[in-house]
């Protein structure tokens, strides 16, 4: 027994310090897990912040978009103003005249009203004759220097070339507004060649003056893509292209299918891009045009769509020669 | 004057020339209309033009570029430009220069378009008239010193 005691005593003496081990163990754990439990809520935390931003860059860079593509309409503001200007000028000379025209006209229908009546009160016949044949040769004074054979057919022409002009109004507004129009995530299966159509009209006014635009267009399968923002990218190309240009110079814009992509190529006999800085035309505000000119994001605006469509974009470029652009945009449904 | 005077208008836009053939048929000069530079330099060889009207922007030629060519041809003629946009330095300074005469914006006022062309041909019917008169001087000094001689003698 003697011997029993003190394992008793070594024992419950084992048993405290397990038990005061256990404590401490019990402790530590509820403070790690505390601890953990505070890490996650902070992660939690963390990540929705992540999210937050990500989706404010996200909104950011559809407005970064969308001011880009406002600072080109823009630029295209000057041209559309004259192209504007030059069917209003005309329409509103054409009316003037038409009030000129209906006035003859009207004068000529009094002037037959005049000629029907004149005389009839007459009871001699002779008085009635010389009456009538005055007023007839009023009549026919008036007719003669009204021209109205020339009028009528004048009034018509007047009228064709008046609502012609009417619907270009029309046309280069709804362009304008067409191609303003924020852009949508949305993807859908676009013909390029009628992209490039469309946007060519938009930069119209801008190249016509500029450059002879040739086309090339090969016939193409229509590919998944954003059509907002590629005619953005497209019209951002046409620009830069008319841009280059010193004098009268000459834009080509090929399109081909090739194997799975298809290939635009926009290419222009300006200036030319300097070999030093062709390898930074694609970065952010990177510029060699005045503020009023460029934003310095037309061409990394562009290599960001091209890229979210898994495509490609390159440049060559020659001084005095001319640049070419050459984009690839895969034919199978991307899932940007 | 009785000589017949001759307006040219050029402009790409053929709305604006036909326009403008209507609302000035009835004034006292004859209208010619050219659709671009070339054509315009060929009438303005053929034919005795006074007055010219040109668009400031045209795709084959700058308005003002072509004013000058037109001058060159035809030092006398009178430049009227109409531009349907206001490149104001541009404009400005060939006005300054004494290469244009007037000045007129698209869309124009008929009754303003009419009024400056009566003035132009106006001017150059007094331009025109002083030259005529100092040539009379002159050939009157001449005979008024070949008179002095013969009385001299």
């Amino acid at each position: 027994m003697s011997d029993q005691e003190p394992s008793e005593k070594a024992l419950s003496a084992e048993n405290e310090a397990l038990t005061k081990a256990l404590m401490r163990e019990r402790k530590a754990r509820k403070l790690a897990e505390s601890l953990l439990e505070d890490r996650a809520v902070e992660l939690f935390l963390a990540n929705r912040e992540l999210e937050e931003t990500i989706e404010t860059l996200k909104t950011s860079n559809l407005q970064l978009l969308q001011s880009e593509k406002m600072a080109s309409v823009g630029q295209l503001a000057a041209g559309v103003a004259h192209e504007i200007n030059n069917p209003v000028g005309f329409i509103s000379s054409n009316l003037g005249t038409l009030r000129d025209y209906i006035e003859d006209v009207r004068n000529i229908i009094e002037a037959q009203r005049f000629a029907i009546k004149a005389g009839t009160e007459c009871r001699d016949a002779d008085e009635y004759a010389k009456i009538n044949a005055m007023a007839i040769a009023d009549l026919k004074a008036l007719l003669e220097k009204a021209d109205l054979d020339f009028l009528m057919v004048d009034l018509n022409d007047l009228l064709d070339e008046s609502i012609d002009g009417v619907k270009r109004i029309r046309k280069i507004v709804a362009d304008l507004l067409d191609f303003s129009r924020t852009n949508s995530s949305d993807v859908k299966a676009v013909d390029i060649n009628e992209l490039l159509e469309k946007t060519i009209s938009v930069a119209w006014n801008e190249l016509k003056y500029k450059a002879e635009v040739v086309r090339d267009l090969g016939e193409l399968p229509k590919i998944y893509c954003n059509d907002g923002k590629l005619s953005q990218v497209l019209l951002n190309l046409l620009l830069n292209a008319s841009h280059a240009m010193k004098e009268q110079g000459k834009v080509s814009i090929t399109t081909r299918q090739v194997g799975d992509n298809v290939k635009i190529v926009v290419a222009d006999t300006g200036i030319g891009i300097p070999k030093d800085i062709l390898p930074n035309i694609f970065d952010p505000f990177f510029t060699t045009k005045s503020v009023k000119e460029g934003t310095g994001l037309g061409l990394h605006i562009a290599r960001s769509v091209i890229d979210s469509h898994q495509g490609n974009i390159s440049v060559s470029s020659e001084p005095d020669v001319g640049t070419s652009f050459t984009i690839l945009l895969p034919i199978g449904k991307p899932s940007a | 004057m009785s000589e017949q005077r001759n307006l040219l208008c050029i402009d790409d836009e053929t709305g604006i020339l036909k326009s403008l053939l209507r609302l000035l048929r009835n004034e006292s000069f004859n209208v010619f209309t050219a659709n671009d530079g070339d054509e315009a330099l060929d009438l303005l060889a053929d034919n005795d033009i006074h007055v010219v009207l040109v668009d400031q922007h045209m795709p084959d030629i700058d308005g003002l570029i072509l004013l000058k060519k037109i001058k060159a041809q035809q030092p006398s003629v009178i430049a009227i430009i109409l531009s349907g946009l206001v490149d104001l330095d541009h404009v400005l300074s060939a006005i300054n220069r004494g290469e244009v005469q007037r000045f007129l914006a698209k869309p124009w006022h008929d009754e303003e378009l009419k009024t400056v062309l009566r003035q132009c041909f106006h001017y150059f019917d007094l331009a025109q008239a002083n030259t005529d008169l100092n040539e009379q001087v002159r050939q009157q000094k001449q005979q008024l010193e070949n008179l002095t001689k013969l009385l001299g003698k």
